[in-house]
């Protein structure tokens, strides 16, 4: 109260006097909220310190070349080189985007250019649902169905190959991909479609030449997007892509992935050891990929939202 | 090319059996509106015949007559609100694209209704262009803008360089952007890209070319400039311009018509309907006293 007085004095006595009306006093329940709002953040710089932490000793105890480039993890002989782990999830997710991004692309063009209202209002929900399924069940589907098919059907040996995983995963990173796909579609200004028809176009010419280029840099967000989660999936890869700790490229032959390999080795690795550190070290490296993976997709985002509004102003 | 495709007719229709109608004929009981001197005085390129629409329920057109005189200037004015856009982008149909769109009633071009079967709009569309409100270049080159009409209709493709500098020309753009075809239409400034926008029109060498209030997102100085282009542009093309200014519809137009409340009020030279309107609306609203 004094204080307020005080002010509306100054006021009186000193027009000069600048005061900051729209400053407001923190109280108790701003503090909390506060709080609240940040644990997701403090949580997140922890984990990231934690994972750094524990993974930045692996270069001084094996070499950060030995690590990032050996060709062999073999715990017994304490061999722990990650390239066979990181040319195991790009085969992966290769075989993954392979199938997704033009399955995924197809998808969001007939949602978005040709469905009936009614048949959109159906489809998107039940495909938005794909995303909520659990991944374990994607791998123990996928685990049923191809793996079986592959062993019994076309004789391999194992089942669980690099391709079985990239088949299912490129199903469960369909939705990421339709759905962002789709957004960035709809999102090109109906004025464009018009100029197009008005020019004599069909409805296809309009989606191919005017449409899709229009949305690139959304659809490349969508891919990018997509490919995020596919690189950090883990169950399903698990699961599916059988295991190699030995550089190979043959998408036919089991291989690890960084997730599947933190997975399987964490449990057996002492806390403290040289491979504590290196499961530590390779998952400072997914880390890194997919934070610039999905860097990369939201500033595409950012990007195409940007030239949207810039044109039709 | 013919707008009616075979294809496109029922089996037991052949194309020979749609014979052009006299456009003439069609006013002859609707002189209390369209004054019979003109019909008889003018070609006409396009006649429309009672046409009504709908928009769900909502009732925007009730019955219009209105002949499109050939190489003149046609404005459409009214309040907003009117159906008077609505109208516009029912001569090439663009309305298809608005699913809950119902018309009744015909539009022909040169004697044939547009709204009968056979019709093929990629045909219809390119004998009758359009420019928007906004100028909506397409996200690509000011070269690209200009060729995508031309390729999609399958141009031999060492035609295009000769005409781009053509139509750029004829849309008076020519000498502002020569020196920067590769460039984003982005990069030009509004009353450029609107110009750009009338050059893409232009590039599929429509007869008729329909303007939906094409000035009404630029400054007056580009304003000017398209105006000057649409009077020049009659000499070879058919217009319709929807216009909410009176202004414009004096200056660039040949004839005008009034609309209100989805009707037709007035049609008359426009020299006639600015200085002596029959009707009392029509009078109020040239004069400024509503819209």
């Amino acid at each position: 109260m004094s204080e307020q007085q005080q002010t509306s004095d100054d006021l009186a006595s000193d027009e000069e006097t600048i005061i900051a009306i729209g400053k407001q006093k923190i109280s108790f329940q701003h503090v909390v909220l506060l709080l609240a709002a940040s644990l997701s953040v403090i949580i997140v710089v922890l984990v990231f310190i934690f994972t750094v932490l524990e993974g930045y000793r692996i270069i001084p105890e094996y070499g950060f070349i030995d690590f990032l480039f050996g060709h062999e993890w073999d715990s017994p002989h304490e061999q722990y080189g990650i390239l066979p782990m990181i040319v195991g999830t790009i085969l992966v997710v290769l075989i993954a985007a392979v199938i997704a991004i033009p399955v995924g692309t197809m998808a969001a063009m007939y949602l978005s250019e040709i469905a009936p209202e009614i048949v959109r209002k159906i489809m998107k929900p039940i495909i938005e649902i794909l995303a909520s399924i659990p991944s374990i069940i994607y791998g123990f589907i996928g685990w049923r169905t191809l793996v079986l098919f592959l062993q019994n059907q076309l004789g391999f040996k194992s089942g669980r190959t690099a391709f079985t995983a990239g088949v299912v995963l490129s199903i469960m990173i369909l939705p990421t991909i339709i759905t962002i796909a789709d957004d960035s579609l709809k999102a090109v200004p109906r004025a464009y479609r018009e100029g197009s028809f008005a020019l004599g176009a069909t409805n296809w010419q309009t989606i191919r030449k005017v449409v899709l280029p229009a949305s690139s840099s959304g659809l490349t967000a969508a891919y990018i997007l997509g490919f995020g989660r596919a690189i950090g999936e883990t169950m399903a890869v698990y699961f599916l892509a059988g295991g190699g700790k030995n550089l190979q490229w043959n998408i036919f032959r089991g291989v690890d992935t960084l997730t599947s390999l933190i997975l399987k080795q964490l449990p057996e690795a002492s806390i403290g050891s040289v491979e504590y550190h290196a499961i530590f070290g390779a998952a400072c490296v997914l880390f890194l990929i997919t934070f610039c993976v999905n860097l990369i997709g939201d500033l595409l985002i950012r990007r195409f939202s940007k030239k949207f509004r810039g044109a039709s102003k | 090319m013919n707008i009616v495709n075979k294809k496109l007719l029922a089996k037991e229709t052949k194309e020979e059996d749609i014979v052009p109608v006299d456009m003439r004929a069609l006013f002859k009981d609707e002189t209390e509106i369209i004054p019979e001197k003109l019909v008889k005085k003018y070609e006409i390129r396009m006649a429309v015949k009672k046409l009504s629409h709908w928009y769900g329920n909502n009732h925007v057109l009730s019955g219009i007559s209105l002949p499109i005189f050939k190489n003149k200037v046609t404005a459409i004015i009214g309040p907003s609100g009117c159906g008077k856009s609505t109208f516009l982008r029912d001569l090439n149909r663009m309305n298809d694209l608005i699913k809950i769109s119902r018309v009744r009633g015909k539009v022909y071009l040169d004697g044939i209704n547009i709204y009968s079967e056979g019709i093929d709009l990629i045909q219809l569309r390119k004998k009758i262009g359009m420019v928007f409100q906004k100028p909506n270049p397409f996200p690509m080159s000011i070269r690209d803008n200009i060729t995508y009409g031309p390729i999609i209709h399958g141009i031999n493709k060492a035609y295009l360089p000769g005409l781009i500098k053509s139509y750029l020309v004829k849309a008076a753009l020519w000498d502002e952007v020569h020196d920067r075809l590769s460039e984003s239409a982005f990069s030009l400034s509004g009353g450029q890209q609107q110009r750009l926008c009338i050059a893409r029109a232009l590039s599929i060498e429509p007869e008729v070319i329909l303007f939906d209030e094409p000035c009404s997102a630029l400054d007056p100085h580009a304003t000017a400039k398209i105006e000057d282009l649409i009077t020049k542009l009659k000499a070879e093309y058919t217009v319709v311009i929807v216009t909410h200014n009176m202004q414009q519809a004096a200056r660039v137009s040949d004839f005008t018509a009034f609309f209100n409340l989805g009707e037709l009020i007035e049609f008359n030279s426009t020299r006639d309907l600015f200085r002596s309107p029959i009707r009392k609306i029509t009078e109020e609203y040239i004069s400024g006293r509503f819209g």
